[in-house]
């Protein structure tokens, strides 16, 4: 195995996240995420409007953010990550990668960055939503913007542990639609079971959409994120340990 | 036939690990379907005995179509031989005792799938519910609106599981056939997406109008394969 000092561990350290970041988004997958999300989100809010059923900026952002989108979320945020992977396996960047890496694992870099692009996924579309409830609602109530901004910041860390989880996935599978889909599988399968296990608190769609009961708990959305996330930290490490 | 090319076939592609997921995933389902049961027993101030718990697990659209349906689908995907290939072709000596074996392959790991189905079955449903020779009182009241037909009914509960489990075999089995076909002609991920809406529309169809379809879909699919299997493109 290569040494490094402390120092060119870092550049390359620097270097290996920065490109990983510039590829990710420029993958066709993100850009369909982001088209797709702002679709799911705008709509609902068009036929809200056309059918005058809102009057207040918040009433009208979070009935529109909670239509379809919540169900959705998950394979949009795993989707700009499964383009990656499939690239990369098709054209064996990550043979290439193994080479340039020279010993040093990068897996935990490899996390962030998909669990940031995951995130932007879903938080791209949210503030095209909000730029056209602006545009379409007038509003001076400032309570509105505290429950839209609450509704905001949640999407960063669903879509990120979504995607990670999505990562996770490629340990057992080489195949991008596995990856894909599992995150949306799993969260539908926990969408059905949780009320009749009495795990209603950690209702999933209230991880994206917590004004669907009136009084949201947002510690009981941060273990369900918390969970996913080491889910797919316990799942990539055991694999890693395996796989050396 | 060579069946050295089945041996070769069952030890090198054996779905292990989708067994497993498969297993893991069933269990939960059905988990929380005896859950669901417990809080309607409780609602209506009954409770229902282990093999009507079976026959409710069984007849829930959910577990069936969207949940059991596709778990099948993804071992039975995981199994097609892949590395063999032509080579299979060549091993076979003809295309006709290909497809004969990759039949019995699809049957054996139906076979599989439904022996774990069933473990996870009774073992749940008679952990949570006491067991039972006749149908109870509120099993009758609630069967329609749970959408189960009356011929179900008729029997014993034993009957009905056995009758349950032998029209669900079937009609995956076939289900597992359309996939291998699919499989010969399309990439692994494009004939399990195909087979899974063409399974859920089936057995949403097979619901709706209540047809006794399994079995003679099962005839006429194997029959179909048979008369398939010497066109030179498959």
């Amino acid at each position: 195995m290569k040494i490094f000092s402390v120092k060119q561990a870092l550049t390359l350290f620097g270097r290996f996240f920065s490109t990983d970041l510039r590829r990710i988004f420029t993958e066709r997958t993100f850009l369909t995420s982001v088209f797709l999300g702002s679709l799911t989100l705008i709509i609902p809010l068009v036929l809200l409007l056309s059918n005058s059923e809102t009057d207040s900026l918040s009433g009208g952002y979070v009935t529109a953010q909670s239509t379809v989108f919540p169900f959705i979320a998950p394979f949009l945020a795993a989707l700009p990550f499964a383009g990656m992977y499939k690239n990369e396996i098709q054209t064996k960047y990550s043979e290439l990668l193994k080479l340039r890496r020279g010993g040093r694992d990068y897996g935990f870099t490899r996390f962030i960055t998909v669990g940031i692009s995951g995130g932007l996924a879903l938080l791209l579309p949210e503030l095209i939503l909000l730029i056209f409830s602006l545009i379409s609602i007038y509003t001076d109530c400032i309570d509105d913007f505290k429950r839209i901004v609450a509704v905001i910041v949640l999407a960063f860390p669903f879509g990120f542990a979504f995607a990670v989880t999505a990562q996770a996935v490629t340990a057992f599978t080489r195949s991008k639609t596995i990856a894909l889909i599992t995150p949306e599988v799993l969260y539908l399968l926990f969408t059905y079971s949780f009320p009749y296990l009495e795990l209603d608190e950690y209702y999933p769609p209230l991880a994206i959409s917590p004004f669907i009961y009136s009084t949201p708990n947002f510690a009981n959305i941060f273990v369900f994120f918390a969970i996913l996330i080491a889910f797919s930290i316990v799942v990539t490490t055991a694999y890693k340990i395996k796989s050396n | 036939m060579n069946f050295r090319y089945l041996k070769i076939s069952l030890t090198e592609d054996f779905p292990t690990f989708r067994l497993i997921i498969a297993a893991f995933v069933t269990a939960f389902a059905v988990t929380v379907t005896v859950y669901k049961h417990i809080d309607l027993s409780d609602s209506v101030s009954a409770s229902f005995s282990a093999p009507e718990t079976i026959i409710l697990t069984l007849t829930d659209m959910i577990n069936r179509v969207f949940i059991f349906l596709p778990l099948y689908i993804f071992v039975i995907s995981g199994a097609k031989s892949t590395d063999l290939g032509n080579t299979g072709v060549i091993m076979q000596r003809s295309r006709p005792g290909l497809v004969t074996l990759e039949i019995i392959k699809v049957l054996f790991y139906t076979l599989i799938f439904f022996v774990i189905l069933l473990i996870i079955v009774l073992a749940t449903s008679n952990a949570a519910f006491p067991q039972a020779e006749d149908f109870t009182r509120t099993f009758f009241g609630a069967s329609s609106s749970y959408g189960i037909s009356s011929d179900v009914l008729r029997g014993t509960p034993l009957t009905a599981v056995v009758n349950l489990f032998t029209s669900m075999f079937l009609t995956y089995f076939t289900i597992g056939i359309i996939n291998m076909f699919l499989s010969f002609m399309l990439k692994e991920e494009a004939a399990f997406v195909l087979t899974v809406i063409i399974g859920i529309l089936s057995e949403i169809l097979i619901t709706a109008y209540r047809i006794p379809l399994s079995l003679s879909a099962c005839a006429v699919f194997i029959l179909a394969s048979f008369l398939l299997m010497n066109k030179k493109n498959l």
